[in-house]
C-alpha cells in the first residue's frame, strides 16, 4: 500500500485557488522531486501533507492517518495533529530556535513531547548531529552557524522525531551557492538509506540525480508525473518544456 | 537637614509604601498584561473586543481619574476598598493595559516560522508558546517593560490623593507639621531618584543576562 495518498486535494485562500484537485500517491522509499514555477502550489501541497495547512476539499492519507476535509471540525483538528506526527518538515528559512543551541534544538521535542530523559535525548541528539557532520557544533547557537550548517541542524532536528517521511520545502533556496552542496549531501545520504522524501526544489540537477520520480506542477495542478530521466530529457507538456528551457537559461 | 534626620524613619516608611505599591502593581499588572495580550492574539472575537475596550479605556483616561473611580466611585455601588488596596488595584489595572500592548508587540515580533517549526515537531500550541515563543518575546519586551516599571514607580505618588501614606504624602504631612517645605521635597526627590536608578540597574542586569544567551 502506498505510504502517502492524496486525492482531490483543493486549497483556496479566499478567491485564490492554490491547489486545484491534486491526486497522487507515494510509495515507501520513493524520493519525489516537486518542481514548477513559483506560485504553482508546491509549498502549499507540502504544508497540507504536513498538517500545517488545512485543505479546503479532498483527502490526505499519510501512513495510518487520514484527514478528510469533508468531516466535522473536531475530527479534522484531531487528524491535523496526528498528521503532523507522520512527517518531518524542513523549511526554506531553517526556523531553528535562536535561543537554543544546535543540540538543544535537536532534542527539544524529545524532552518536551516525548518526555525522554535528558541523558538519553542528548545521546540521540549527538548521534544525529554526527550524522549531519556537525558534532563539534553541538553547543553553538544558530546565530554562530552558517546557513548550510543551520539547515543541517534543522534536518537532524526533524529526524529526531523519527518521522515516516521527510518533507523538504526548498531546503537550499535561502543558501549561498557554495553552501548548497553540504545540505544536498545530507539529503542524498537519506535517499541512500531509503527514506521516503518529498522535496520541493529548484535544483534541477539534484532532482534528476536523487529523485526516483518528478512531479511538475503549474497553477495548482500536477501537469507531469514521471521518471526523472524521461521528464528531463523529453518533457511531454508544453508548459514543462518552457519551464525547463527558462531554468536552464538562468543556470548558464 | 536636622529635620530630615529626625524624621528619616517616617520618610523611610513612606518610601517603603511607595516601593511596596510599585512592586505589587508591577506583579499583578504583569499577569494582567500577559492575559490581555494573549486574549487579543488568540482569544475568541468577543474576548478580543473586550480586551481592546479595556486597553482603550485605560490608555484614554487619566490615571488620577481611574484612581478616583476605584476609591471614591465604587463605594457608590457597594464596593469599598481600603486606600492601599484601591491604590494597588487601580495601578495594576493601569499598568496591565500598557504592558499588554508591549507584550502583544513582542509576541508578534517572533517570526511565524518559529510556531510552525514547533508545531511541526509535535509540540502543542501551549508548549510552543511557553518553550519557544515567550522566551524570544521576553527579550524584546524587557526594555520597554522596564520603562513602564520605572514610570510606575513615580506614578505611585498619585495615590497620595487617596490618603495612602506613601513617600509624597509622608513629606506633605511633615510639611504641614513643621511649616518647612523645601528640605522635605528635596529629600523625597532624592529617595525617588535612588529607587528608580536602583530599579533601572536591576532591569539592566536582567536584560544583559537575557541577551548574553544568544
Amino acid at each position: 500500500m502506498a505510504l502517502i495518498e492524496v486525492s482531490g486535494l483543493t486549497k483556496s485562500f479566499g478567491d485564490l485557488t492554490v491547489l486545484d484537485g491534486i491526486t497522487f500517491s507515494v510509495n515507501r522509499a520513493a524520493v519525489v522531486a516537486i518542481i514548477g514555477p513559483s506560485g504553482s502550489g508546491k509549498s502549499t501541497l507540502l504544508r497540507c501533507i504536513k498538517g500545517l495547512e488545512l485543505p479546503t476539499d479532498g483527502r490526505i492519507r499519510v501512513g495510518p492517518v487520514e484527514l478528510d476535509a469533508g468531516r466535522g471540525a473536531g475530527e479534522i483538528r484531531r487528524a491535523e495533529r496526528e498528521l503532523r506526527k507522520q512527517s518531518g518538515m524542513v523549511f526554506q528559512s531553517f526556523n531553528l530556535y535562536p535561543h537554543k543551541t544546535a543540540l538543544e534544538n535537536v532534542i527539544e521535542s524529545l524532552l518536551v513531547v516525548r518526555k525522554m530523559a535528558r541523558a538519553a535525548a542528548t545521546e540521540v541528539g549527538e548521534d544525529l548531529l554526527r550524522k549531519v557532520g556537525l558534532q563539534e557544533k553541538a553547543n553553538e547557537y544558530p546565530s554562530r552557524l552558517s546557513g548550510g550548517q543551520q539547515q543541517r541542524v534543522a534536518i537532524a532536528r526533524s529526524l529526531a522525531m523519527e518521522p515516516s517521511i521527510m518533507l523538504f520545502d526548498e531546503p537550499t533556496s535561502a543558501l549561498d551557492p557554495e553552501l548548497v552542496n553540504e545540505v544536498l549531501g545530507v539529503i542524498r545520504q537519506l535517499a541512500r538509506e531509503g527514506t521516503t522524501m518529498l522535496i520541493v526544489t529548484h535544483e534541477m540537477e539534484f532532482a534528476r540525480e536523487v529523485g526516483t520520480r518528478v512531479i511538475f506542477m503549474d497553477k495548482g495542478r500536477i501537469v507531469e508525473d514521471d521518471e526523472p530521466q524521461r521528464f528531463f530529457t523529453r518533457p511531454l507538456s508544453e508548459r514543462a518544456q518552457k519551464f525547463l528551457a527558462q531554468v536552464s537559461r538562468v543556470s548558464e | 537637614m536636622e529635620l530630615i534626620a529626625k524624621n528619616l524613619l517616617f520618610l523611610l516608611e513612606g518610601a517603603w509604601y511607595t516601593l511596596f505599591i510599585a512592586l505589587a502593581s508591577m506583579f499583578f499588572g504583569f499577569f494582567i498584561g500577559v492575559g490581555v495580550a494573549m486574549a487579543r492574539l488568540r482569544g475568541p472575537s468577543w474576548l478580543v473586543g473586550l480586551a481592546r475596550a479595556y486597553v482603550s479605556a485605560i490608555r484614554g483616561t487619566p490615571i488620577l481619574v481611574q484612581i478616583f473611580i476605584v476609591y471614591y466611585g465604587l463605594p457608590d455601588v457597594g464596593i469599598t476598598f481600603s486606600p492601599l488596596t484601591a491604590a494597588v488595584l487601580s495601578l495594576s489595572i493601569n499598568i496591565g493595559a500598557y504592558l499588554s500592548e508591549t507584550f502583544r508587540a513582542a509576541i508578534i515580533s517572533v517570526p511565524r516560522g518559529q510556531m510552525e517549526a514547533a508545531l511541526s515537531l509535535e509540540m502543542t500550541t501551549s508548549q510552543a508558546l511557553r518553550r519557544i515563543i515567550f522566551p524570544q518575546a521576553a527579550r524584546v519586551a524587557i526594555p520597554p517593560m522596564g520603562n513602564t516599571f520605572i514610570g510606575m514607580l513615580k506614578e505611585t505618588s498619585l495615590v497620595s490623593v487617596i490618603t495612602v501614606t506613601e513617600l509624597l504624602r509622608s513629606a506633605q504631612l511633615l510639611i504641614a507639621q513643621y511649616y518647612v517645605v523645601m528640605p522635605f521635597y528635596l529629600a523625597i526627590a532624592v529617595m525617588y531618584w535612588l529607587m528608580s536608578t536602583g530599579l533601572s540597574s536591576a532591569l539592566n542586569l536582567v536584560e544583559k543576562r537575557l541577551s548574553a544567551a544568544y
